[in-house]
């Protein structure tokens, strides 16, 4: 479903290469999990995906469903179906919660050629997606993660993953910030939208996520490369181990 | 020094105007001494230029190719074009005042306690306050406020009586129409008596044909304790020229609330001169510029505090797209009698795009020692990283940056208490950004 091919990114106004040579590819229905060092580059090459500007892609290739998606907009890329829960939601003072929502929803629907939601669909959707994972409906009327506990933006982030019901979902450490109850909530919300139509792809450094969200295969990431994967086992050897062996490798 | 500098062509047309016209402009004998006087005064400078410091963003002379003929006469043709224009915010079924031309056309329904009076009637038979006239903005502050004060034709004279509170806006829409390109010059004085209390919604467009250049100047004496909330809105054709200014005088406890939208006109002059003249007065004003192509738009301010314990709120953004330019100076003095002034003022640009340019000039000048007075300016482009968070949850680039910049705005228009009012303003902001997207 996603698969990056021999992929090579460097900071777009500097010479700063990031990513040297990655290649991943996550099949439909698998939950792919990234674990890796502080600066290997994950956030990164999440947002390389998504379709942030500040990087430039030198060499390699995206393909989601088979189809290149370098040359897209970030919003196109949206559209298609992907969806980065970054690992530090940004606040957006003066936007309402709710008129993000909408206006996200719709204009994806609309570049697919969909119909606008109608108010009460839109409402009920709201609703329900916020009461499942536990957020209060008044955070809802407030400027969009302004003012926000860490662990409140996180599950803002999870909510619009629900709302937008991605093909395709990336998730920057959604558990970092997370108290151990609403870590469950979450995982519970990330779960419910696995299917063997999604692929997911979950960067973390800990185990205690990929208890709740138990992945497929586990990747290890340094210096910009994926040095090493195997199953679910291979998170309970790094949390043994750490990455002394996989960094070395790498240098 | 003394410069003795040539006289454009635009300031020749004038000065053979004045010439012309004085004889035939409203008022008495008093009158036409102090409209010689205001014109001696404004020869002085003549059309304000970058030399002269309050107007150093914004040269006026050179955007003043010439002097459009002065015309306060409205022709059947006039009319047929101003009963289709309405204007952005009037409410036809609202009290207010029809203007074409800023001569009164239409009034309806003036409740109790209010006088609405044609300016140049008011000045033919003497109207008892009628010498209020340039008291809350002086021809000597300002050059145009000279020309304005030598020349204009007509406007309006309302007087609120003492205690009278108006529940319901009143609409002032003044339609600028014209088969040929026509100056306008025009003025208006409103006194608000004490404990009166006044909203007033002050809408100009127009689709001059070829060209117009309007100067009007409304003057505000605001009564002990009175409450005045004066929106105005600049919607003028992108060929015009405007300059519109505003004159406050503050009694004892007043509160004076202003929100100048502009989005209108080549080139935009909206002038505040505030005095805070009775103790404990509150003053806020507010303003919110859409600049694009190549307009220019200069939003100048000075407040003047000269009783103790007075507030005053200034709050400005502006949007710059295109190749457009804004400015805004705002001069806060603080005299020595006023102790205990609270002043915040803030100026917040947003540039849509490389070519566009904004001005900021902010001041204060303190003489008094127990103060809190501040001042902040900012300038820049969007923030990069929260426009790549809406667009990477679907949002295209052009609507990211609408979302941001109708929040920004948002902030100011929440001032308007009038909630018809404000949707139709931040409908203003959501048609001028969608405008945007298409182009
Ligand atoms: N825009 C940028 N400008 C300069 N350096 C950058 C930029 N983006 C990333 N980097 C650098 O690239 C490296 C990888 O950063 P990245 O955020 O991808 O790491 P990470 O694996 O997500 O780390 P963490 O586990 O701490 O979240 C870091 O050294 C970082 O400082
Ligand atoms: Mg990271």
């Amino acid at each position: 479903m996603l698969e990056i091919k021999n992929l090579y990114v460097k900071i777009a106004d500097s010479d700063t290469q990031i990513i040297n040579g990655l290649s991943l590819s996550v099949a439909a229905g698998e939950v792919a999990a990234i674990m890796g060092p502080n600066g290997s580059g994950k956030s990164t090459l999440s947002y390389v995906i998504a379709g942030k500007e500040d990087y430039e892609v030198t060499g390699g290739d995206i393909l989601l469903n088979g189809q290149s998606i370098l040359e897209m907009e970030a919003h196109e890329r949206a559209a298609a179906g992907l969806f980065l829960a970054f690992q530090y939601p940004l606040e957006i003072p003066g936007v309402a919660t709710m008129t993000f929502l909408k206006a996200a929803m719709n204009a994806q629907r609309k570049s697919r050629g969909e119909d606008e939601i109608g108010p009460g669909d839109f409402m009920k959707a709201v609703r329900s997606a916020a009461a499942s994972l536990k957020i209060d409906p008044e955070m809802l009327k407030r400027a969009l993660n302004v003012g926000f506990s860490g662990g409140e933006k996180k599950r803002m982030e999870i909510l619009q993953m629900a709302l937008l019901q991605p093909k395709f979902c990336i998730l920057d450490e959604t558990d970092s910030g997370l108290d151990i109850d609403a870590l469950r909530i979450v995982s519970e919300g990330v779960n419910a939208l696995r299917g063997k139509d999604r692929g997911m792809l979950v960067i973390t450094h800990y185990q205690r996520l990929l208890d709740h969200i138990v992945p497929d295969t586990v990747h290890v990431m340094a210096k910009g490369q994926i040095v090493g994967t195997g199953g679910p086992e291979l998170a309970l050897e790094l949390e043994q181990n750490g990455y002394r062996d996989y960094v070395e490798d790498a240098a | 020094m003394t410069v003795t500098a040539m006289k454009t062509k635009a300031e020749q047309q004038l000065a053979a105007q004045f010439a012309t016209l004085i004889s035939g402009l409203p008022g008495a004998d008093s009158t036409r001494q102090r409209r010689q006087e205001a014109f001696a005064r404004f020869e002085r400078t003549g059309l304000p230029s970058r030399r002269l410091e309050s107007w150093h963003y914004t040269d006026w002379k050179g955007m003043t190719g010439e002097a459009l003929p002065l015309d306060g006469t409205v022709s059947d043709a006039d009319l047929a074009e101003a009963s289709a224009e309405t204007g952005p915010l009037f409410d036809p079924k609202a009290t207010g005042v029809l203007l074409i031309n800023d001569l009164m056309a239409a009034i309806t329904g003036v409740p109790d306690g209010v006088e609405v009076v044609d300016l140049a009637t008011a000045l033919r038979e003497q109207h008892p306050l009628a010498g209020l006239l340039g008291t809350a903005f002086s021809a000597e502050s300002d050059p145009m406020a000279a020309l304005n004060e030598a020349m204009f034709s007509g406007g309006l004279l309302v007087r609120v009586g003492k205690g009278v509170k108006l529940s319901q806006t009143l609409f002032a829409n003044n339609a600028m129409v014209s088969q040929t390109p026509r100056a306008v010059i025009a003025r208006a004085l409103v006194i608000v008596e004490d404990d009166a209390e006044l909203t007033v919604v002050d809408a100009i467009s127009g689709t001059g044909q070829g060209g117009s250049q309007l100067s009007t100047v409304v003057e505000f004496i605001v009564g002990d304790r009175a409450r005045v909330e004066y929106i105005t809105l600049n919607a003028m054709d992108d060929k015009a020229q405007v300059l519109t200014g505003v004159g406050v005088r503050l009694g004892r406890d007043a509160t004076f609330n202003t929100l100048n939208f502009a989005l209108g006109g080549k080139a935009s002059r909206h002038q505040i001169h505030a005095t805070l003249a009775g103790e404990h007065a509150k003053l806020g004003l507010r303003g919110v510029s859409l600049v694009r192509g190549e307009q220019h738009m200069d939003t100048t301010l000075v407040v003047d505090h000269q009783a103790p314990g007075c507030e005053s709120r200034e709050l400005f953004r502006a949007v710059v797209d295109g190749e457009g330019t804004g400015v805004f100076q705002g001069k806060i003095v603080v005299r020595q009698a006023a102790q205990k002034t609270d002043g915040r003022m803030a100026s917040n640009a947003i540039l849509l795009s490389d070519d566009a340019t904004m001005n900021n000039k902010p001041e204060l000048e303190i003489f008094a020692d127990d103060v809190q007075c501040a001042h902040g300016a900012t300038c820049g482009a969007l923030d990069d990283d929260l426009l790549f968070y809406l667009q990477a949850r679907g949002l295209p680039r052009a609507e990211a940056e609408a979302i941001m910049v109708q929040a920004f705005l948002g902030e100011v228009l929440e001032m308007v208490s009038d909630e018809a009012v404000r949707d139709k303003l931040n409908g203003l902001v959501a048609d001028w950004l969608a405008a945007r997207a298409r182009a």
